[in-house]
């Protein structure tokens, strides 16, 4: 079978194309012997087909006259044919070879990429390719057949690998289906819904009703082929009544249903779809049954896609979701929960401490106050070492930090640890000398003992070094980050429902074109499979009166190129009533005047010039009962983290000038 | 007070049977230090070395050391078997012992640094190892 797909792809003869069809129909047909593989051979047929449709696609274009009309829409309608069938591979592709799938349904802006599994590697620059990216390109003026063939050939080049032995393999045997299944569901409650790669709104909803048929064909077709390893029935009449919930949308919706996409004619816009209900009722449930599945039969999945991802999770609305930081640092394996519990209580003190700092003076409180969700809502930005300078970015708060895979707002770090100790020596902040830090924590006798007891956990290491001071630290602070929010309690079902909340959810994720960044469940730019950390350009200017962009190069400084200058981290909203001033620097004072930022269309939409804004400079056109619903909404993701209360003293140094230090330091 | 004598005496001891055993782990040597490095480089080095062996041990010896005629054998593993991505899902013992959660890159990379530098086994890898692949 997989060679076909191959063979195929040289050819543009229908004739030839068809003959093939017949004889792998024949050979399906005859081959009474060979066990039946539904599933399997559902998988090639649907390739074989794709492949078929991107050649007749690619031929329109070759053989076409593009400066005429007709052609263009032939071309248009051929294309959404592609996109099409595409929607019934997606369940497999996007697991599968997620970098491929990438040519052949690509970003629709340029990616610089720091998945987690390239994120020790350079960043390196993603074109786009693919469908969406073309139909976009037949709108614009002079186009070109070379650049439209550009667009498409990387598509057509990279469909053979989907037909790959190691693929076939996996599809022999159960298990990969329900890791595919479950980064579909995670799709269904982040991308599918919002818009994410969708070119039009309005397609949004027959796109989805279409994708929802053809993973019930998947289904079908699985259970036939591995009926011992099935999904429960469960799970079926639930994802039946999802469908269900999506059909009935889209007959209210539109006039005439036609099934091919980009056709369909809407009365109304997918602002009115209950994304609430969908993931609360239907998604999180089904999410739950798969997990189930692969923890019950131990399931174990071989790609690398799935990294973060906690086979135990039971919801999408617990943090235990995905991992994206060891917390641990140098004390990775430590189990030993009294070893773990000493070693926060050692990490906290020395938050408090301002032995960290070179005069003694400041600790990481100085700037992220606990009492403040521990980030400083007094100032747009924190003062520097020197006491009389301010810092350029404002201080975030460090709950849920742990949830993002770059670290720093411009993804300068790839480990807390690393950020830890760069706060630690930057001459800025607190000023130390690395080779400094161990010496002056071990001054303390308190600290000594407590550490040479840990170095029993670190065979790698013969004495105590930086590494283990501030992994104590990330582990304290990962504590801060363990609480849920009544958002995340309305979806678990454990507190009613709200209903602002729920219309400010839908907003959020529908009109407010919000949910296309900041993705469930962390609200942060980290999207299903989790396993990136995304920068937008929203043109934040420097001052309220927005006469200019912020100075601030953001990612830029990190990764130079034209996509990445003014780019930020997107960061989470969780607990943002507590955590102003907002953007990286401080420029807004309420969360008003951020979604009055928005609604404008970013620094665009205010009448600055970005060339490279990420953000739509179209406004959002929101009414002022919808912002107050988004608010309420956005408010219900405050997590209840309880207050923390400081040491009641610092370890002693053995060095009498370190004994006058002041708990949390002096500024 | 023959009793009182002897407690430091068999402290000594063990010190010294601790010192022979490891001065006799140094000088049997299993790394070969690159030419042209600084003093302090080589220190580095030994130390990088010899952080990469007790990773190896942690994580890896339990599957891949092979006991050969008597004596425990670690095998050789080259660059392109190690990409770190790849590794952790190599099979299934991958996947659920070497997670992000229960490794980390950069010790990884140090596991790599230790087989880049350590001696190769004399004995033919392809006849007596034999890994999943």
């Amino acid at each position: 079978m997989p060679s076909v797909f191959k063979k195929l792809k040289h050819s543009n003869h229908y004739t030839v194309l068809a003959s093939l069809l017949c004889l792998i129909y024949l050979s399906l047909s005859f081959s009474t012997t060979k066990k039946d593989k539904p599933y399997t051979d559902h998988y090639n047929s649907l390739g074989v087909n794709f492949n078929v449709q991107m050649d007749d696609l690619k031929n329109e274009i070759t053989v076409g006259d593009i400066s005429n009309q007709n052609v263009i829409l032939e071309i248009k309608r051929r294309i959404n044919i592609c996109r099409h069938v595409l929607k019934a591979l997606d369940f497999w592709w996007r697991y599968y070879e997620p970098i491929a799938y990438k040519k052949i349904n690509g970003p629709l802006l340029v990616e610089w990429e720091n998945e987690v599994f390239e994120k020790h590697e350079k960043p390196y620059k993603r074109e786009g390719f693919g469908l969406s990216l073309a139909l976009m390109y037949l709108d614009e003026k002079n186009i070109t057949k070379d650049s439209l063939l550009h667009l498409i050939d990387p598509a057509i080049k990279t469909i053979e690998v989907f037909s790959s032995d190691s693929i076939i393999q996996q599809l022999e045997t159960p298990a990969s289906f329900f890791f595919c299944n479950r980064l579909f569901l995670l799709n269904l409650a982040t991308i599918y819904t919002t818009g994410f790669e969708c070119p039009e709104d309005e397609w949004i909803l027959p796109e989805l009703n279409f994708i929802l048929l053809s993973v019930d064909a998947i289904y079908k077709r699985y259970s036939l082929q591995y009926p011992d390893l099935n999904l429960p029935q469960e799970y079926l009449d639930l994802f039946h009544e999802m469908s269900l919930f999506v059909q009935q949308k889209v007959h209210q919706n539109y006039k005439n249903v036609n099934p091919l996409i980009g056709v369909a004619q809407p009365k109304d816009t997918v602002s009115s779809f209950d994304h609430f209900t969908w993931i609360q009722k239907y998604v999180n449930p089904l999410y739950k049954m798969n997990q189930d599945m692969i923890s019950k039969n131990h399931l174990v999945s071989l790609s690398y896609i799935d990294y973060s991802m906690n086979s135990k999770n039971s919801s999408i609305f617990d943090k235990s979701l995905y991992h994206a930081q060891n917390t641990q640092g140098i004390f990775l394996r430590v189990k030993d929960s009294s070893a773990i519990h000493e070693m926060i209580k050692l990490g906290k003190l020395l938050f408090y401490d301002p032995i960290l700092s070179k005069n003694n003076k400041r600790s990481c409180v100085s700037c992220h106050k606990p009492t403040q969700y521990f980030t400083d809502t007094s100032v747009s930005t924190s003062l520097e070492y020197d006491g009389i300078t301010r810092l350029t970015r404002n201080t975030p708060t460090l709950i849920n930090s742990e949830f993002n895979h770059l670290i720093l707002l411009d993804g300068k770090h790839i480990t807390l640890q690393d950020q830890l100790l760069d706060v630690i020596t930057n001459p800025k902040e607190l000023g130390m000398k690395r080779n400094e830090i161990v010496a002056k924590v071990m001054s303390c006798p308190d600290y000594k003992k407590a550490f040479n007891t840990f170095l029993k956990y670190t065979p790698t290491e013969q004495k105590i070094t930086p590494e283990h001071i501030v992994s104590v630290i990330s582990m304290y602070v990962s504590t801060l980050s363990q609480y849920e929010a009544p958002f995340d309690q309305m979806m678990n079902g454990t507190q009613p429902v709200n209903d602002e909340v729920q219309a400010g959810f839908n907003l959020f994720m529908g009109k407010a074109k919000c949910g296309t960044c900041h993705f469930v469940p962390l609200f942060n730019g980290v999207k299903p499979p989790y396993t990136n950390s995304e920068f937008e350009v929203l043109g934040v200017p420097s001052d309220t009166t927005f006469h200019m962009i912020s100075s601030d190069e953001g990612r830029f400084v990190i990764n130079p190129a034209y996509e990445t200058k003014h780019a930020f981290r997107t960061g989470s909203i969780r607990n943002s009533s507590f955590t102003k001033p907002y953007m990286h620097n401080g420029v807004f004072n309420t969360m008003d005047e951020v979604i009055e930022f928005y609604n404008a269309g970013g620094g665009n939409g205010k009448g600055l010039i970005i060339e490279n804004q990420t953000l739509s400079s179209d406004s959002l056109k929101l009414t002022v009962l919808e912002k107050k619903q988004l608010i309420t909404f956005i408010q219900s993701l405050d997590e209840m983290v309880p207050n923390q209360f400081p040491p009641m003293n610092l370890p002693k140094s053995k060095n009498k000038l370190l004994n006058n230090r002041k708990i949390g330091g002096e500024y | 007070m023959n009793i009182k004598l002897y407690i430091p005496i068999n402290k000594y001891l063990i010190c010294l049977l601790l010192l022979s055993i490891f001065i006799a782990c140094v000088s049997n040597k299993n790394y070969i230090i690159p030419k042209g490095l600084s003093t302090s480089q080589k220190k580095d080095f030994v130390l990088q070395f010899n952080q990469g062996r007790t990773l190896y041990d942690l994580n890896c010896a339990n599957c891949h050391n092979k006991i050969i005629n008597n004596k425990v054998v670690e095998p050789d593993f080259t660059v392109e078997q190690f990409e770190i991505y790849k590794i952790r899902i190599k099979n299934e013992p991958h996947v659920t012992s070497l997670g992000p959660q229960q490794i980390t890159p950069t010790e990884i990379n140090k596991i790599l640094f230790f087989f880049i530098n350590k001696k190769k086994n004399k004995l033919n890898p392809a006849t007596t190892f034999k890994h999943i692949d």
